[in-house]
């Protein structure tokens, strides 16, 4: 099996329909301490759309151009960014980006999912914002090849060399290939081969 | 901002938690030179497992049906299904292999098991040298829970079953037991179709199904695209004809 293969977890994914979340126009934000610390946001920023998730998760989308701007002024009410979690959906051709905020005073967790088209994927980077970014944007330039620009340490993290710049958590990343062309074409010890995999 | 309500929390005071240091209490730790140690001494003593401790498994070759739910569910993939011809005459549906190099015993295979042929003891000891046929005991077909648990009660050490497991070239495998007995049957392949040589009619008719199951999604999937994609070429077809008539 040679890399180029398709590989199997592409089936899947258009085996799903794409599932366009139902998006209310106005959503009716709640008037709990949620919907208005959502409702203050979105009055300094309007191009993001925001609706309340439940209890003490809030959600945004932001276009990609004003991420920074955004992420700025939520900065002021969450504090604290948790991760940056990299979804590819390799059917519309669009990373999404979720910056996972967390907000200390209000304890309020926060998404802010952006999309980013696949190819050449950049973002500016939120250092500035959050020093800790620089490991996310790190992991995540790393396993998806998401470039950040202004991030100084783009360079190899995590991966072994080998790996390096193959970016193995994109869904078009062939695993079973690339394990059978560094381990042989089987690489089980019994008489049985169990690289087939059938679920 | 003062809209939103702070959220009530408690702090304990740091006076609370905060330790002075001091010499003489690490030498409070001497109290215990002089009281029985907390140990078991293992070649000595025993230690029993927690009922229903997860071990390795058992298997009731009489009421697996073959289905491999199990070798969908293992995370590890430690499963293969194998044909097993015992005494001449092949099974008529294959049978679980566990593979322990690659198992995590998770149980699921044994909770997702329909028949509840898939069963699993409290065993968990294992271990060989690292010649080839030692390692062959690593992967085996489990055998039936009364087996197991008449070993068990024989020699209550928690160990693996099976001493032994031969393996002759012919594709014949005989698991020499941990009481003298042995059990010989023939793996002749692997996997949900049966294998090619023996074929006897029936079964190749039946299993044969397994593997196309995997297909059915293909079909029913482009079914649901289809009116999908009709819906959509029809609201093209609205708006605009020409780029409809491109397509086809
Ligand atoms: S116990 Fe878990 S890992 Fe082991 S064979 Fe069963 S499902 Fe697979
Ligand atoms: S799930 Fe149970 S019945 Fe089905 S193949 Fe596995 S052991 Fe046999």
């Amino acid at each position: 099996m040679d890399m180029n293969e398709k590989p199997k977890v592409e089936e899947k994914v258009e085996e799903q329909k794409p599932q366009e979340v139902p998006e209310v126009e106005a959503p009716k934000l709640p008037d709990t301490k949620e919907g208005k610390l959502v409702a203050e946001l979105l009055e300094k920023a309007p191009y993001a759309e925001g609706n309340v998730r439940r209890e003490r998760r809030v959600e945004f989308k932001v276009p990609a151009d004003r991420i920074k701007e955004f992420l700025e002024l939520a900065s002021e009410k969450f504090e604290m960014l948790i991760q940056i979690s990299v979804v590819d959906w390799l059917k519309e051709g669009e990373f999404e980006l979720v910056y996972q905020l967390w907000s200390v005073s209000e304890s309020v967790h926060a998404f802010v999912r952006t999309r980013i088209p696949r190819e050449n994927a950049r973002m500016p980077t939120i250092m500035d914002i959050w020093p800790v970014a620089e490991t996310y944007e790190r992991e995540a330039h790393e396993f998806f090849g998401i470039v950040f620009e202004g991030n100084p340490r783009l360079g190899p993290f995590i991966l072994e060399p080998r790996e390096y710049e193959k970016h193995p958590l994109r869904k078009d990343f062939n695993m079973i290939g690339y394990v059978k062309t560094i381990y042989g074409e089987d690489f089980d010890r019994y008489d049985e081969s169990k690289t087939n995999y059938v679920i | 901002m003062e809209s939103v309500e702070k959220p009530k929390v408690r702090v304990v005071g740091e006076e609370k938690v905060k330790l002075k240091k001091s010499f003489v209490k690490p030498w409070m730790g001497i109290k215990y030179l002089f009281k029985k140690p907390v140990t078991i001494k293992i070649p000595f003593e025993t230690i029993e497992p927690a009922p229903k401790y997860r071990g390795f498994h058992t298997l009731n070759w009489k009421t697996c049906v073959g289905c491999n739910f199990c070798g969908q569910i293992c995370p590890a993939r430690a499963i293969e299904m194998t044909w097993i011809e015992v005494d001449g005459k092949m099974e008529k549906r294959p049978h679980p292999k566990v593979d322990y190099g690659r198992c995590t015993f998770c149980q699921f295979c044994v909770d997702v098991c329909p028949t509840g042929a898939l069963g699993f003891t409290e065993n968990y000891y294992l271990t060989t040298g690292g010649l080839e046929e030692d390692l062959e005991l690593y992967d085996w077909v489990p055998i039936h829970p009364d087996k197991v648990r008449e070993i068990n009660e024989k020699f209550n050490d928690y160990r693996f079953p099976v001493e032994r497991i031969e393996k002759k070239e012919d594709g014949t495998y005989v698991y020499h037991l941990r009481d003298g007995d042995t059990l010989e049957f023939k793996i002749l392949g692997y996997g949900l179709r049966p294998p090619k040589k023996p074929t006897p009619a029936k079964p190749a008719a039946k299993p044969a199904k397994a593997p196309e199951k995997k297909e059915t999604p293909k079909p029913a999937e482009k079914k649901e695209e289809k009116p999908a994609g009709k819906v959509a070429e029809k609201a093209e077809e609205k708006a605009q004809p020409e780029s409809e008539k491109k397509k086809e």
